[in-house]
């Protein structure tokens, strides 16, 4: 019984070790450590408008083939930064 | 500070919670400054596949398979030409696809101009992928001619609500330090007078 258990472990593990393996070789990138630091350190309402502006509603909700599937924001880095210091 | 990669934060975060339990995928990238060594083109496309495949039970066939064939020919990572026909079949089996980058200014400009082609191709291949960037005002015009078309475009200001939130957590944190310095009152006076300040300029 314990030995078809750790049967069972091993190719688990195996399986989860290939896996991350081609994750790896698919880009060494981990973007998403990056976004929960940002993520976790927005403060309040931040930037909420431009969930609200009509261009990122069209870009988000419009259907296929119907509008451009580009947005693009630019601005300094640290707008507001004189109102602020 | 309102920054960039806030806005591209929210967004991610945002269209994640809209759309939970549909075929979508939002991923997202940021580019900085100080990894631009590894943040080269194929490299990024490469992110956004880990992404585009994460949570799936097993990993696809056309993947493993790529994966095996690059390790009989001595494991080196994939060229851009297999990435790409790799991240259009597996987007293509998806709804909808948001592909948000943060600051693309901050790749070197030869991994930027292969990138972006390579991000147009995808979207003309993949109906369903929309792409999010965010860049400083220098390069905003490349990227409109880079994407052809008549992208949308936002200009990211701060607005009173923004200013207003920074001001209220500057606050609280020096209150945290310093409990006695700050009434309510004295809080909403400054807020009232650096909103009025923010209005003038």
């Amino acid at each position: 019984m314990s030995h078809s258990y750790n049967t069972t472990t091993n190719i688990n593990v195996g399986v989860y070790e290939e896996s991350w393996w081609i994750q790896t070789w698919l880009s060494p990138l981990e973007p998403h450590r990056r976004h929960d630091d940002v993520s976790n350190q927005r403060v309040g309402s931040v930037g909420n408008w431009v969930l609200g502006m009509s261009e990122f509603e069209s870009w988000s909700a419009g259907p296929d083939g119907t509008v451009n599937p580009a947005l693009i924001c630019y601005g300094d880095p640290g707008v507001g930064k004189t109102y602020i210091r | 500070m309102l920054t960039s990669n806030e806005i591209s934060s929210l967004v991610i975060d945002t269209l994640r919670d809209q759309t939970r339990g549909q075929s979508v995928a939002v991923l997202g990238l940021y580019c900085d400054y100080q990894a631009r060594g590894e943040q080269s083109a194929v490299n990024m496309i490469g992110g956004l596949l880990r992404q585009a495949i994460w949570g799936e039970a097993g990993i696809r066939g056309e993947i493993r398979s790529a994966f095996n064939e690059s390790k009989r020919r001595g494991g080196q990572g994939l060229r851009m030409p297999d990435m790409l026909k790799l991240f259009v079949k597996v987007v293509s089996s998806i709804d909808r696809v948001y592909i948000c980058v943060d600051a693309v200014d901050e790749l070197l400009p030869k991994s930027r101009l292969e990138f972006l082609r390579e991000l147009r191709r995808i979207t003309q291949d993949a109906p369903s992928t929309r792409l999010f960037l965010t860049t400083r005002p220098s390069i905003q015009s490349e990227l409109v001619r880079q994407l052809r078309g008549a992208p949308y475009v936002i200009k990211i200001v701060a607005d009173q609500g923004d200013i207003a939130s920074y001001l209220t957590q500057k606050i609280e944190d020096d209150k945290a330090q310093d409990p006695d310095s700050m009434t309510e009152d004295l809080k909403n006076n400054i807020i009232r007078t650096m909103l009025g300040k923010a209005s003038e300029m």
